[in-house]
């Protein structure tokens, strides 16, 4: 039995170290970790169909904000919107071939769509014009957000030539996007950092801090 | 006329039902004051108080509300708001406003199209935002906005241009509306007569407003005048408009510009009541200053007159007022401080017809919301003033006005 413990062990030792090579990690500027932007890789050269991501995200309205602020989804894979407040919302998207708008009321299951062309889609509530959120639709199953420590973990990742890119609302480069070509495997930790700091992030928040406001 | 009603409630409820479900939705508010004041005889009963309440204690329904909201697709709307109030001298109740709402959805461009018609008011208070143009700062609104609650409401529709910022990429979003209204012909002789004041009081549709009883009433030509106004009529068929424009930077705040003008012909008079060609610039900003500090402040100036059937002036002022509060909330407390500054000038020559005015005006509020829902207010009013008319009831023309304010307002 603690032969077994001991070689359980000596495994994840084992194993960590190479999950964390699939780690990528992206820095600022001025090297400090950067969370809640998307980074998701491009085959070079795109080989028949990939396989579909099994993430699917949810965005929440909760406390008169979009959470999460930025979502990522692939092509097809469905999104579901959840109302948590007891008020309804009007989301929108403003931009995008495949907009919508719809009402979701306070007691109502969750709207679920689906985008089958990738691109930006910045969402707003046409009842508090404060709430603003994003949605990337990408034409790749390999993508995340990156988390505290600026980290996105890919996993099942077919060796081969990649374009990773880096997408926030907040970027102040063209198109707001970043490239770099990795080859993977990735054989060191790979980090890669913005050219130039963020934008501020707009506040989801009305000016007024009062549950009663009305359309005055 | 009772078939039609029928008809119509038939078409209104019947039609949407078909389409897509209709929503009801019903908010409102119950406001219970402890008041003690220390002042004259109250303007809403003919006096030249300049609060809601007579001099003295009461208990009293300072406000109770119910806003109804019906909603049938995603643009279209229809509201209603009915209020309440009951004091010791009298209780009123009556629809305050009602109108129908389109909303579009922004365009790829962030531009945004808004279309109210029916019975509103113009937008111009930055303090009267919450459900039945309630104010969340204090109880008893300032004297500027006071005045839009007891005299400005119209019939007339109000288009509205919104373009949000977010859709290029910018911090800021642009807003101008235009209102073209009818029914508010008699605007203005309020504030000829009694003057500025300050309260929490909305006419209702149907009010009519009694007029403080002063000399020059009972000789030519203001014995023509009904002894109360009624604010919200068309007497001359012509229509009054009310432009304004928005500028608002995300998270910080807005400025509002805007021109009112009722564009009534004057020469009109309908059993007493008198057509008062009123105008005005109004400007009002709101802006966070430091931490949850905001800056909340209004400004107005403009003139009205009333003539004879001949063109000739029978009474012509200037006014002006000017509003500054900042108000700060931390956790479930809010304190608001606001001064006021206010003048009518008296431009004609009739005699025993004083409309002129100074006066400022200091407010103190605390507010503790100890449920979502549930709020306690505090609130210390003080409107000093000169107003020549106050001496033909036998007033002192230099007078300091108080009140005390113990709230408790439910939101539901």
């Amino acid at each position: 039995m603690t032969e077994r413990i001991w070689l359980g062990c000596l495994c994840l030792l084992i194993v960590i170290p190479l999950h964390a090579e699939n780690a990528i990690q992206l820095l600022s500027h001025e090297g400090k970790a950067v969370s809640g932007v998307v980074l998701y890789l491009q085959h070079k050269a795109p080989e028949g169909e990939s396989a579909q991501a099994s993430i699917r995200p949810t965005i929440s309205q909760r406390n008169k904000q979009f959470q999460p602020y930025v979502s990522v989804v692939q092509v097809g894979v469905p999104v579901s919107f959840e109302n948590n407040d007891d008020i309804a919302h009007h989301i929108y998207s403003l931009t995008g071939k495949e907009r919508f708008s719809f009402k979701i009321r306070k007691d109502e299951a969750a709207r679920t769509l689906q985008f089958q062309q990738a691109g930006i889609i910045p969402m707003g509530c046409n009842i508090h014009d404060w709430m603003s959120g994003y949605l990337l639709v990408v034409d790749t199953p390999y993508y995340g957000i990156t988390d505290d420590n600026g980290r996105v973990l890919f996993s099942h990742i077919e060796s081969g030539s990649y374009t990773l890119r880096v997408w926030h609302p907040q970027m102040k480069e063209a198109d707001r996007d970043q490239q770099h070509i990795v080859a993977w495997p990735l054989t060191d930790p790979f980090s890669i950092s913005l050219t130039q700091p963020l934008d501020s992030i707009p506040e989801q928040k009305p000016l007024d801090d009062f549950d009663f406001l009305d359309g005055y | 006329m009772r078939r039609f009603l029928i008809l119509g409630s038939i078409l209104l409820f019947s039609i949407p039902q078909v389409c897509v479900a209709i929503e009801h939705h019903f908010r409102g508010l119950v406001d219970i004051r402890a008041t003690h004041t220390d002042s004259l005889q109250r303007y809403l009963d003919g006096g030249y108080g300049k609060f809601q309440y007579d001099d003295g204690s009461e208990f009293s329904l300072a406000h109770g509300a119910i806003d109804y909201r019906l909603d049938w697709d995603e643009h279209w709307s229809f509201h209603g708001v009915s209020n309440l109030y009951a004091d010791e001298s009298r209780t009123d109740v009556g629809v305050s406003e009602t109108y129908f709402r389109y909303r579009g959805v922004p365009t790829e461009n962030g531009r945004r199209w808004q279309l109210k018609a029916g019975m509103l008011y113009p937008v111009i208070s930055l303090e009267n935002i919450a459900t039945a143009w309630s104010s969340p700062y204090t109880l008893n609104y300032s004297t500027l906005n006071s005045w839009i609650g007891e005299e400005f409401r119209y019939l007339g529709v109000e288009s509205q241009w919104t373009w949000l910022g977010k859709a290029r990429n910018q911090k800021h979003d642009w807003r101008l509306s235009l209102a073209l209204m009818s029914h508010n012909d008699t605007a203005g002789a309020m504030l000829a007569w009694h003057g500025w004041t300050s309260s929490s009081r909305q006419s209702l549709w149907h009010e009519r407003l009694p007029l403080p009883d002063f000399p020059a009433r009972s000789q030519y030509p203001l014995n023509q005048q009904a002894a109360e106004s009624d604010p919200f009529l068309e007497l001359d068929d012509r229509v009054g408009y009310h432009v304004s424009g928005e500028w608002n930077k995300h998270g910080k705040g807005f400025i509002r510009l805007g021109y009112y003008n009722n564009n009534a012909d004057m020469r009109n008079v309908v059993n007493g009541q008198y057509a008062w060609g009123t105008e005005f610039f109004h400007g009002g900003i709101k802006w966070r200053l430091w931490g949850k500090t905001q800056l909340i402040a209004q400004w107005m100036q403009g003139q009205t007159a009333m003539t004879r059937l001949n063109g000739d002036i029978i009474v012509d002022n200037d006014y002006r007022n000017v509003f500054a509060a900042l108000t700060r909330k931390f956790d479930r407390h809010r304190v608001t401080f606001r001064l006021e500054d206010f003048s009518v000038t008296d431009k004609d020559t009739l005699p025993m017809d004083g409309n002129g005015e100074n006066g400022n005006g200091l407010t103190l509020s605390y507010a503790y919301q100890w449920h979502k829902r549930w709020f306690a207010h505090v609130e210390f009013n003080r409107l000093r003033s000169d107003k020549e008319g106050r001496m033909y009831a036998g007033y002192p023309e230099e007078l300091t006005e108080k009140q005390w304010q113990l709230g408790i307002r439910y939101y539901f």
